[in-house]
């Protein structure tokens, strides 16, 4: 098999040939029984899988689908959307609002010049946290 | 009286722009059978692919101003319907990692596919070539629907994968050698499928 041959093979695979090209592709299968037992494989497995694929794609397409969905587009949306909607809109807000707070106390409480107990963590510093442990909360004075 | 030629894509693209929903109607039952089928390749049957279709037209329609023509709109609905179907595979797996084995899953799949085909033997070789493509993870299920089933070309299947088209070769070639390994004891290779 030529160069030129076994380039028109491996394209025929990939892409329609032109006129010319599929002309040669006839003749290159007549002459050679490898190159046609291979095209045949490659095309039988092609043609097989295609089959059975566009088969169950024509048969999954659902009654009344494209109605179905331009009534979906067209439909107006429902005061229940509306009101998730609406819901959405305020959460972002109050969450985004409630990070900036928040923020802004750890910033002041991290570094206001009040004297902090050497006990205290950093956690209990940023949110300003009355220290917590169990001598603080019993007020012993142990030795 | 003779029928007037449908009108093409690109009018009915135009008029769906301007909010003729007929128009674009008229576009969904034109390409309906396409999404389906690659929808299909890729979830099999089941009732996640009416809703994984009917998301690839409501993308397009919400998607109508930035559609320039560039592809048709028959490529730019199986990218669409590919991008989704992996997502639907995606959160398939997460679902199915938490809850259930795929076993079951695939089971389900295949057992509600074979009671809607009459005939048995038909539909047993239809069975195999599904369980084959099942067991091709979905990089290579996504090649070998747009250049097995949808008839892309090798360079339309990279540049609607988004990936170089040495990629898709190699791809191709894994999910064929899976193939024919899977169908390898029943499908006759010299001739027609047994």
């Amino acid at each position: 098999m030529t160069e030129r041959e076994r380039s028109i093979l491996l394209r025929s695979f990939d892409a329609p040939l032109s006129e010319s090209d599929a002309a040669a592709l006839k003749q290159i299968l007549a002459g050679s029984e490898g190159a046609r037992f291979e095209y045949e494989r490659v095309q039988h497995l092609r043609a097989a899988t295609r089959e059975v694929l566009q088969l169950d794609g024509q048969e999954a397409v659902t009654p009344f689908f494209a109605e179905r969905l331009t009534r979906r587009l067209t439909r107006p949306a429902s005061p229940r959307e509306d009101f998730s909607d609406a819901l959405m809109w305020l959460f972002q807000r109050v969450a985004i609002a409630a990070l900036l707070i928040t923020f802004g106390l750890v910033t002041y409480n991290l570094i206001s010049p009040l004297p902090l107990p050497q006990s205290q963590n950093p956690i209990e510093t940023a949110f300003s946290i009355p220290p917590s442990s169990p001598d603080l909360a019993y007020d012993l004075d142990l030795p | 009286m003779q029928k007037s030629a449908p009108p093409p894509d690109d009018e009915l693209v135009a008029r769906a722009r301007k909010g003729d929903v007929a128009a674009f109607r008229l576009l969904v039952e034109r390409y309906e059978g396409r999404v389906f089928t690659t929808v299909v390749g890729m979830l099999g049957r089941g009732d996640e692919v009416d809703d994984v279709a009917q998301e690839t037209f409501i993308r397009f329609y919400e998607t109508l101003e930035r559609f320039r023509g560039e592809a048709s709109v028959g490529t730019y609905l199986t990218r669409i319907a590919m991008n989704l179907s992996l997502n639907a595979i995606k959160r398939r797996k997460r679902w199915t990692a938490r809850f259930l084995s795929t076993e079951f899953i695939i089971g389900t799949r295949h057992e509600a596919a074979v009671d809607s085909i009459p005939g048995a033997e038909q539909s047993e070789q239809r069975e195999r070539i599904r369980k084959a493509v099942d067991t091709l993870e979905p990089k290579l299920r996504a090649v070998v629907v747009l250049r097995m089933v949808d008839e892309y070309s090798t360079r339309e299947t990279a540049d609607i994968l988004g990936v170089p088209l040495g990629t898709v070769l190699s791809r191709l070639s894994r999910a064929q050698a899976k193939l024919r390994k899977v169908l390898g004891p029943y499908y006759n290779e010299s001739n027609a499928p047994i």
